[in-house]
């Protein structure tokens, strides 16, 4: 079982992976149009259009894509005034409902933003702009960014809360914890240095 | 005596005069005083839920919201019908766009009963909705090359059928949009340009009113039967008595409106400005009614299949005298 | 109704629960507690608009800016120029620290990137020169906040969405108050060097010639503050359209520089939309929670409540001010944003406050949230660019700044025109 949990959990880790560099491309891409919209406007006097349209759908498509990548890299913001202060036993603790409530938010908010798409489908709904964009393709691929997230955090909560069960704080530390202040600055810290070519400043 | 009664509503703009001076005070008021203390209602617009207003109807289906309010354009996505008594150029006057909205509302009220579980209770225009330009136009043929900022698609369709170039742009975006030549001219309210400074960053008005943007006013059809029927007849009364005042207000608002942008001293209810003026000529009426009836009407019509056109030309196109045939 | 939801909110906040997860979850509690109507089935219509509105997109855009600006980098040699600009001062280098500061943050749209990026070519040289460490750990702290006060910044675009204000006004409004601040940060430098001339370091000496060698330096931030301000201002672009454009630059300027590579342009997409992704959960939470609030009466109980107190305006100024310094010790910045600033810009408004110079205000204390402890991002930034050495010494540095920062605010109480005039000449 933990075994399958583990294969499960390292192939949600991959999806996950893939789908946040879509993400990111698809928002490049969008900058891209949108300069392009914006450069041959002002010196060819050409209006395409559109563009803003279409880069609110890869805006939503692609954040809804990246919220496994966010899960599983413990990137969602916890206030950890007293967390920080709390034996390892109650963070663990912590951590695990800190899982079960963004299941049940973001498991809600999945299930409510289907019943969008359905409507879109039912009422043949398209965007009032020029383009028209019949919406269930956008919305379709919204929601499906809503199941990813879905398909990490299932493994992750069982292998968690197994975790705790049998005391292995450190684990769910690891998979779950809040990620210290310490950790957020070192990391700004470790982009920063590693793209560096530090000149030295020469004294007189 | 009517039995006590509570009920929630969802407003339009909070920001706009039709909530401020109607909406509001006759919720949250009026219908108590004139039903004795026995009806109280508690309204909030919908922009301070944080809803964008193209959600309202299918919220109402859903039961979140009993009583709403939206602009009809906004939820033209939704189905094309919504787009039918407001295609740019349609009424070029208050009394017009009344008569056309009355004609059409039962069936809106039938398609909205069938599809969304909703009852219509009544229909009312914002002020009219004209074209501010940033440099000069005598008429709607200088329209012809010029960036447009366009609330909606049927809008768009009108200004592209004059050569112009329809842009999409947040409200809050026009005023440096317009100033920086981003867009030549953008459409709005005569006295909602006025409130949002748009006077300070153009130059020409042009009289002749594109859109009325109607609001839409209905409840959920569950929670209208479980009123008592009293209520139901007492309220069906009130909110026509507020139809007709916001209809009447929406023609003194235009008129305001023109009157603040050129700076006349009858201008009480916003900012006078300095703005020209520009008058609909003859030619410009033959004009309007040839793109309506070439362009406008036709490419709505190919979007709204079903018995969408027929009902349209018995209602609407009896009224007004035009007969569309999709394209 | 009020007491609970507060106690709720608090509660579920201490708890440690993701900012997102303890906001949506709030939302249903209240729904089940107050509300006769299936508010929650809102959900997913409240989650569409808010994930595709137009104004939001500028964030990853900003972000990704920022990620490829880090990358490519432009930051040492414009720090290289600063130092020869301004380090003749009493208090030497940590004047091109503000300096550097102030400019990048003219590229940049967060704070927390302006420190980390400053401090990185900075801190090396604190040793070597003498100068009081904790001083100059603040100006990179405090220095490093301005990185969302002077435009472009993602805080401004989010007051501007929250409160449904024109971001090239807040933008321009911005402008003076964040030079300002930059100079009151060196005005503090300047005093405390001049009372203990131990704390300023060894002197740097520089010639004109070299000070004129560097300008070039300081010409890829310049571009890219053109590019992503100014395209604005000139009638190219509107605040999103500037932000793509600023991308484009970004990105050009990597490849002149040779450090355009996939592996980087990977990193840079993982990373823009991990912080994307974290913002807009909570986004769209916040968005929900005020739904259900302002559908069950609250919002309105609230704004009563608090004109019932009877306060004159600037009484009330002075609430609010005390309010965020407090709130800011100890909740992370964005998600105190989202959570207040929906129920207080209102209130503000109504008592008589512009809209646009409250935003400033508002962003100049989201500003001191960054530096004051437990919960100061940048302090921990800061602290973790240096050897070694303990967090206090950071702290205590930066500290003072927070004085500046309130006289900031004191000083746009009383000349309410350094942040409205620049939107005045732009909108006749
Ligand atoms: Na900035
Ligand atoms: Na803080």
């Amino acid at each position: 079982m933990s075994a399958f949990l583990d294969r499960w959990l390292a192939l949600a880790d991959r999806l996950s992976v893939y789908a946040v560099r879509i993400a990111g491309l698809m928002i490049l891409a969008s900058a891209m149009l949108i300069s392009y919209d914006v450069l041959v406007r002002k010196f060819l006097l050409i209006t395409v259009g559109g563009a803003d349209e279409l880069a609110g759908y890869a805006f939503a498509v692609g954040t809804s894509w990246a919220f496994a990548f966010t899960l599983l890299r413990r990137a969602n913001v916890r206030v950890d005034a007293l967390y920080s202060r709390l034996p390892s036993r109650a963070c663990a603790f912590l951590d695990l409902l800190g899982l079960v409530c963004l299941l049940v938010f973001v498991g809600y908010l999945a299930w409510r933003a289907a019943l969008v798409l359905q409507d879109s489908i039912l009422f043949s709904t398209r965007a009032t702009t020029p383009l028209a964009t019949p919406l269930w393709i956008p919305q379709s691929l919204w929601v499906a960014g809503f199941s990813l997230f879905l398909f990490a955090i299932v493994p992750l909560i069982f292998i968690v809360a197994q975790a705790l069960v049998t005391g292995d704080d450190a684990r769910v530390s690891r998979l779950a914890g809040a990620r210290t202040n310490e950790e957020d600055a070192a990391e700004e810290k470790e982009q920063a240095a590693r793209l560096t070519t530090l000149k030295t400043i020469r004294e007189r | 005596e009517l039995p006590k009664t509570n009920l929630k509503v969802v407003g339009a703009w909070g920001n706009l005069s039709q909530y401020k001076n109607f909406e509001q005070p006759f919720w949250s008021k009026e219908i108590t005083d004139k039903s004795k203390g026995a009806i109280t209602a508690e309204i909030t617009p919908f922009n301070e839920m944080g809803l964008k207003g193209a959600e309202i109807f299918r919220l109402m289906r859903l039961g979140v919201i009993d009583f709403g309010s939206t602009v009809l354009g906004y939820v033209a996505g939704d189905d094309a019908r919504n787009e039918a008594i407001d295609l740019a150029g349609l009424a070029p006057d208050v009394a017009t766009a009344r008569k056309i909205s009355d004609a059409y509302k039962p069936a809106y009220d039938k398609f909205y009963g069938e599809k969304f579980g909703v009852k219509v209770l009544g229909i009312w225009p914002y002020p009219a909705q004209v074209v501010f330009c940033n440099g000069e136009i005598k008429g709607l043929a200088d329209l012809k090359g010029k960036k447009v900022r366009t609330g909606n698609r049927t809008l768009a369709e009108f200004v592209e059928a004059l050569g112009g170039t329809g842009v999409t742009l947040a409200f809050n975006e026009v005023v440096p949009a317009l100033q920086n030549k981003v867009v030549d001219c953008a459409i709005t309210g005569t006295l909602s340009g006025n409130a949002a400074k748009w006077h300070e960053v153009s130059t020409h008005i042009y009289e002749l009113p594109v859109g009325w943007s109607q609001v839409m006013f209905g409840v959920n059809q569950r929670r209208w039967q479980s009123l008592d029927p009293k209520v139901r007849a007492f309220l069906e009364k009130e909110i026509a008595g507020l139809e007709d005042r916001i209809w009447t207000a929406a023609a003194e608002e235009t008129q305001q409106g023109f009157d603040c942008n050129v700076g006349k001293d009858t201008c009480t209810m916003g900012t006078k400005a300095k703005m020209t003026l520009v008058p609909v000529s003859g030619g410009d009426r033959e004009l309007l009614k040839k793109v309506l009836s070439e362009t406008v009407v036709p490419k709505w019509a190919a979007r709204c299949p079903g018995d969408c056109m027929p009902v349209w030309n018995d209602t609407v196109g009896k009224a007004i005298g035009i007969e569309a045939k999709a394209r | 109704m009020l007491g609970t939801t507060l106690l709720l909110l608090l509660g579920l906040l201490a708890l440690s629960l993701p900012v997102a997860a303890a906001l949506g979850v709030l939302g249903l509690l209240l729904e089940q507690l107050y509300s006769s109507m299936p508010l929650s089935l809102a959900m997913g219509e409240v989650a569409w608009s808010a994930s595709r509105d137009f104004l939001l997109v500028s964030i990853p855009m900003f972000v990704l800016l920022g990620e490829i600006l880090l990358r490519s980098g432009v930051a040492e040699r414009m720090y290289g120029a600063m130092v020869k600009w301004l380090s003749w001062l009493p208090g030497g280098l940590m004047h091109s620290n503000i300096g550097a500061c102030a400019v990048f943050a003219a590229t940049s749209g967060s704070s927390v990137a302006t420190a980390a990026t400053v401090g990185t070519v900075a801190l090396p040289l604190v040793k070597r020169h003498g100068y009081n460490e904790r001083l100059f750990l603040g100006t990179l702290a405090a220095g490093g906040t301005l990185g969302i006060l002077i435009p472009p910044s993602i805080n401004i675009i989010i007051y501007a969405v929250l409160t449904d204000t024109s971001i090239p006004k807040l933008y321009l409004a911005a402008i003076i108050p964040g030079l300002t601040l930059a100079g009151l940060f060196m005005a503090l430098v300047v005093v405390a060097c001049l009372v203990r001339p131990a704390w300023g370091g060894t002197p740097l000496r520089t010639s004109w010639g070299e000070r004129i060698a560097s300008l070039p330096d300081l010409l890829p931030p310049l571009g890219i503050f053109l590019v992503v301000v100014g395209s604005i201002y000139a009638g190219l672009a509107t605040p999103t359209e500037a932000a793509s454009l600023g991308v484009l630059a970004a990105l050009i300027l990597a490849a002149c520089f040779r450090r355009l590579t996939l592996k980087m342009m990977i990193e840079a997409f993982e990373n823009t939309m991990r912080t994307t992704a974290m913002i807009m959960l909570i986004i769209v939470a916040a968005y929900f929670l005020n739904f259900v609030i302002t559908a069950i009466g609250l919002t309105g109980m609230i704004t009563n409540a608090v004109s019932g107190l009877g306060l004159s305006p600037y009484a009330m100024l002075v609430v609010v001010v005390v309010f965020y310094l407090v709130l800011g010790c100890f909740m992370e910045t964005l998600s105190m944003m989202i959570t207040t600033i929906p129920i207080i810009a209102p209130v503000m408004v109504a008592l008589g406050f512009d809209p646009i110079w409250l935003g400033v205000i508002i962003v100049i204390l989201i500003e001191a949230a960054l530096i004051t402890p437990p919960v100061g991002l940048n302090l921990y930034v800061v602290q973790s660019l240096r050897a070694g050495g303990r967090l206090d010494d950071v702290i205590v540095g930066a500290l003072p700044f927070v004085l500046s920062m309130l006289v900031m605010i004191l000083l746009l109480a009383l000349f309410p025109g350094l942040a409205l005039w620049l939107p005045s000449l732009f909108r006749t």
